[in-house]
């Protein structure tokens, strides 16, 4: 606290009074993001790349996965916070260089030697689904459910996808986030995506609700899931430890239910239940 | 009268801009969202982050331009140059270059007679038991703090909040340091000693200048502004800015290796680049 120095700075004459006459009631359009964070001065955090809906400020409770990781820490009792940041390169100056105890997304793309000192735990499989832009396909993309059909298309990937699939079908790859490659895709500089269902629509809502029903999925028998980890520092004293207590803690809330009621607080039933199902598959 | 005389200030200033733009350097269009005291069209050089980046560009041979959009606008446009907190942006847009400028902190305030001994707040278990009021929408893990015995009131305005607080309504708020600072000063000019501040040391937030790749040679414009914010730190004209806000020696604790540790998050590249 700065009591001194609070009452000093309003006292401040003439600057203050100046500006004070001339600000509006309402001052700005913005007020702070009230997050576990700003309370976190001596905790250990875990910071998590944005990934709508599933970790994001803007999104009740920081978003599915935050959620349902931050229910799980208290329920282990792992005194740490969750902080999301926007980029995944954010993410990982914090765990390279300030030995963070763990961080939270998807596509980390680690080395061989990186992956060794980390312990990747499950929170969200999420149904990844390719789609494309109808004003660019109006008959469809007759793919028939084989990258091979997609030769010489071009595939929008997420930073650290493993793109070997597509390299190998023939598939020329350009790198964006979720919302430049929709972006992309509606302006024909790529073919499609591949993207979970629940990242799209979120996304076309906020930002394109005009588009609706514009990017088609592209159905097939089957889909990969796009999974959102945990993963945690082995590097960081309490890393292993905390990794330990929190599986456990999660695999608790799966079996006991409160996992799906999370997941119920943000998609309808029938959608939590295949998401249950699929978390239960990755955590085997 | 002082609001014409702000008026007026803005316009000479922008007049200056164009006077010194086709003498000394390159124009460049910045948009901002209406925020002070950090940004602000009727503040003398748009506010405080304004008057840094017009510091800065001054340095390095730049006109910056600021003008004023509503956020979502901001948000929505992918090809311009903002001014803010990164995170509003780079979800909609990828930028060339990112430049951060400034921190800002939030506090927590309360109103003295209210209470008999000083409120001390380290964690979000100390803010138990107490009713916090927060602007509507700003608590992301609500979860979170209620499993913390944490309760929140909810109000549509700054000014609502500090009323409350006075009123008895609310025994805390949550609010931008030099924003609750604004509000109080506004409201209660006579009982600005009635109010305390609890600064929460963790809480910086970068304010940055983001350059759009469609800029002119984005990336040479991001290391400029770069290397002007270098030169008005090392010239103290960069403390003297802070120092009309936040009094002369007492800008926040840490504000400089908050700085430095924020340009190097930014600028981090340890892996393939994000586009």
């Amino acid at each position: 606290m700065n009591t001194g120095n609070f009452k000093k700075m309003l006292h401040r004459v003439p600057l203050f009074l100046f500006l004070a006459l001339m600000i509006p009631a309402v001052a700005g359009a913005t007020g702070p993001r009230v997050t576990g964070s700003l309370f976190a001065v001596d905790k250990s955090e875990i910071y998590a790349v944005d990934i709508v809906p599933f970790i994001s400020m803007e999104v009740a409770g920081g978003g599915i996965a935050t959620e349902i990781s931050d229910a799980a820490l208290a329920a282990g009792e792992i005194d740490v916070v969750i902080t999301t940041l926007p980029l995944q390169r954010m993410v990982r100056y914090y765990l390279s260089q300030e030995n963070a105890i763990a961080v939270m997304g998807h596509h980390f793309k680690f080395s061989k030697a990186d992956g060794k000192s980390l312990i990747f735990v499950p929170v969200v499989a999420a149904p990844e689904r390719h789609y494309y832009y109808r004003g660019s396909y109006p008959d469809g993309l007759a793919w028939k459910g084989d990258l091979k059909n997609m030769k010489g298309k071009r595939y929008g990937s997420h930073p650290g996808e493993d793109n070997t699939a597509y390299n190998e079908a023939g598939i020329e790859v350009v790198h964006g986030r979720t919302m430049s490659l929709l972006k992309k895709l509606k302006s024909g500089k790529i073919d499609f995506i591949g993207v979970p269902s629940l990242s799209v629509e979120w996304l076309i809502k906020k930002y394109m609700p005009e588009e609706k029903g514009n990017f088609v999925v592209m159905e097939i028998a089957d889909y990969d899931d796009e999974i959102i980890y945990v993963i945690f520092n082995r590097k960081h004293a309490d890393g292993v430890a905390a990794a330990e207590k929190f599986r456990k803690a999660l695999t608790k809330m799966i079996a006991d239910g409160s996992y799906l009621e999370i997941l119920k607080g943000h998609m309808d039933e029938q959608r939590a239940e295949g998401y249950l199902k699929r978390i239960q598959y990755h955590q085997k | 009268m002082r609001q014409l005389f702000a008026v007026c200030t803005s316009v000479v200033w922008a007049c200056l801009s164009i006077g010194l733009a086709s003498a000394e350097g390159d124009i460049v269009n910045l948009e901002a969202n209406e925020s002070p005291p950090y940004w602000s069209a009727s503040l003398p050089y748009n506010g405080m982050a304004g008057e840094i980046v017009h510091a800065i560009s001054q340095e390095a041979g730049l006109v910056s331009n600021i003008h004023y959009k509503p956020l979502k606008r901001l948000i929505e446009d992918d090809n311009n140059n903002d001014l803010g907190n990164p995170a509003f942006y780079m979800r909609n847009q990828d930028f060339a270059a990112v430049v951060p400028i400034a921190v800002y902190y939030v506090s927590i305030f309360y109103y003295k007679e209210k209470f008999r001994e000083p409120i001390r707040v380290k964690s979000m278990a100390d803010l138990k038991g107490y009713r916090v009021g927060v602007l509507k929408g700003t608590v992301v893990s609500k979860a979170a703090f209620e499993r913390s015995g944490v309760q929140f009131e909810e109000s549509y305005t700054q000014a609502s909040l500090f009323k409350k607080l006075k009123r008895g309504r609310i025994d805390l708020c949550v609010e931008i340091d030099l924003v609750g600072h604004q509000v109080i000063r506004n409201l209660f000019p006579d009982e600005i000693d009635a109010f305390e501040e609890i600064k929460l040391v963790g809480s910086a937030s970068p304010i940055a200048i983001m350059v759009a790749q469609n800029s002119a040679n984005p990336a040479k414009l991001g290391e400029r502004y770069s290397q002007g914010l270098k030169r008005i730190i090392e010239s103290g004209k960069y403390n003297k800015i802070l120092e009309s806000y936040y009094d002369k020696g007492h800008v926040p604790e840490g504000w400089f290796h908050q700085l430095k540790k924020f340009q190097q998050i930014y600028n981090f590249n340890l892996m393939e680049p994000e586009e």
